[in-house]
């Protein structure tokens, strides 16, 4: 397996009690939370973390893009991703992803994970998303569009990488009298672009075809729904006429290793249950605004989400832990419980949450030693 | 377009349209482009344009209840509506399609075309604006600008009355309709 060590930069300074007087921590709790001094040492801490991930083994570094949340504090992931650079040798360094959609010119971030590219002479993965539904209330995009302004995106920015410019696009959302990329990408033909998802049937349709196989990582799911969806994904590949491999399949979860299941438990409790709880709860109003997803798609997501588009109730760590949305355990109970996943699906790639909620730094720096040491190296 | 088609086919001589909400941006929309088959406009709360400083209510983040109540002054309206039993399968696609719809055209901007205010001073027809003063979708101080911009636009303002004045003032909206439209006719 290859493993990626990545990072929501959650604000854990947030005064949680105070913050649920707001119905999310999206959107509309106000900034007046947010202190930059303390924001800064976030900052300091979480780059620390990512960057020794390299010295402790891991394949890849990941970093995400929220907007207008406390839930993560990389509204531009690009930036993260050029401090990472400066700090690492080899390490590769995913951006999972930058959401296209709510983007106003494409190009730019073609122009952005190009140069990006180049500084780290071809460590970059893309990832592309296409936000989660707060982020069309905090930019105004419209949600109804989303899918059109993805698909759109995605070609523009494909073409930018690999077409010799200046060529003209003409889309229904995006036109370009010229489009003529400095600098290209490093990598060729251009940087590996992966999917992350909440799981969708047309999200797998698009990423599993032949023309793109493009690695799909599921996230924030219960086991039994990793399990559906990466066989989903090979089922559709199938269906396209080819086997899927290991390596298009990826599961992110949030992830605590101690020495024993209670330490380990007792440890990863109060980051997973503010995570799940504190972090990243909103109404459905806002995580699936009309338009965003189809309308079957829809129904079924309010049936299966659970963890999702509710202040309604709180889940526990002993929930969340028995459905498999978060291993947590000790690292034979953490390994079997990766084994169990990956001898269902043959998924190759996992992409570790190692700090969540407000997990403080040290247990943070444990967790991620254990995990490397104990663990990994039996995935190999 | 589709609204003028529609009255061309459907009718040969002028009718009253009449439009509530995104209804009556419909109706604007048409009657700034056409009034040969339009008589006279009856807009009720209608969306289409915006007063900069007085944003609209954002209904597309409100919970259902929340957009049920928001819709009434009168709340016992809301409540008869909350106590109602549940939609079925077949009601609940319908209801996610409208508000897709919803989204299609008043997302972004919310609730208004930028093009439309400047083609009022068009709509030549008799117009009657009507809007409930405690209306927290589309606040009632719009109305004043409907008024500057369609010419001899008479403004009725609803007392105690939210954004569905044809329901909730359902006597007097009726009244105030048909003593236009009588005027229209005469």
């Amino acid at each position: 397996m290859k493993f990626t060590c990545f990072h929501l930069m959650p604000y854990r300074p947030l005064d949680l009690k105070a913050a649920s007087d707001y119905r999310s921590a999206w959107v509309v709790l106000p900034n007046s939370f947010y202190d930059p001094k303390q924001g800064a040492a976030e900052y300091e801490s979480y780059l620390d973390q990512l960057s020794y991930a390299e010295k402790l083994g891991f394949d890849v570094i990941g970093v995400n893009e929220h907007h207008q949340t406390a839930y993560g504090m990389m509204p531009a992931p690009n930036l993260i991703a050029s401090a990472l650079i400066q700090r690492t040798k080899s390490i590769k360094i995913a951006i999972l992803g930058r959401a296209l959609p709510i983007v106003g010119n494409p190009i730019n971030i073609a122009e952005e994970f190009a140069m990006l590219d180049v500084l780290s002479k071809g460590r970059i993965i893309a990832g592309f998303v296409r936000g989660i539904g707060a982020e069309y209330h905090s930019t105004g995009v419209n949600p109804a569009f989303s899918h059109e302004r993805f698909h759109e995106a995605h070609d523009l920015i494909v073409k930018a990488w690999t077409a010799t410019g200046p060529f003209e696009f003409e889309g229904n959302h995006f036109r370009y009298r010229y489009v003529n990329l400095w600098p290209r990408p490093y990598q060729t033909p251009h940087p590996p672009i992966w999917i992350p998802s909440m799981g969708s049937r047309e999200t797998i349709e698009w990423a599993s075809a032949p023309e793109r196989k493009y690695p799909f990582l599921v996230t924030f799911s219960s086991e039994a729904a990793v399990v559906r969806y990466l066989n989903m994904y090979r089922e559709t590949a199938q269906a396209h006429g080819y086997d899927a491999s290991g390596s298009q399949l990826g599961w992110a979860v949030p992830l605590y290793v101690a020495d024993t299941d209670a330490r380990a438990r007792e440890e990863a409790k109060a980051g997973i249950e503010t995570l799940f709880n504190n972090f990243l709860p909103m109404p459905w109003e806002m995580l699936l605004p009309p338009g965003y997803t189809s309308n079957a798609s829809l129904k079924v997501t309010m049936k299966i989400r659970t963890s999702l588009g509710s202040r309604a109730r709180n889940q526990t760590i002993d929930e969340l832990i028995a459905n498999g949305t978060a291993v947590v355990g000790s690292p034979k109970t953490v390994l079997e419980k990766i084994e169990r996943v990956r001898d269902q699906t043959g998924v190759e790639n996992l992409i570790t949450m190692l700090q969540f909620g407000v997990m403080p730094d040290a247990l943070a720096v444990r967790n991620m030693e254990l995990f490397a040491s104990k663990v990994m190296p039996k995935l190999w | 377009m589709y609204t003028l088609d529609m009255l061309d086919g459907a009718y040969s001589s002028p009718v009253h349209l009449i439009g509530h909400s995104l209804g009556g941006w419909i109706a604007a929309e048409a009657a700034i482009r056409n009034t040969r088959r339009i008589a006279s406009l009856t807009l009720l709360a209608p969306a289409g344009i915006c007063v900069k400083g007085i944003p609209p209510g954002d209904n597309f983040i409100w919970s259902p209840e929340e957009a049920i109540r928001n819709r009434y002054y009168d709340q016992r309206f809301a409540e008869a509506l909350l106590q109602a039993p549940p939609p079925d399968d077949a009601q609940i696609d319908i209801d996610l399609q409208n508000r897709v719809a919803a989204v299609k055209f008043g997302w972004e901007p919310r609730w208004f075309d930028p093009a439309l205010e400047k083609w009022l001073h068009r709509i030549a027809v008799p117009a009657h604006v009507v809007w409930g003063a405690d209306d927290k979708i589309l606040p009632s101080a719009y109305a004043a600008l409907w008024g500057e911009r369609v010419a001899g636009a008479q403004i009725s303002m609803v007392a105690a009355c939210g954004h569905s004045p044809h329901i909730e003032q359902c006597d007097l909206v009726t009244e105030k309709t048909v003593g236009f439209l009588d005027r229209v006719r005469t």
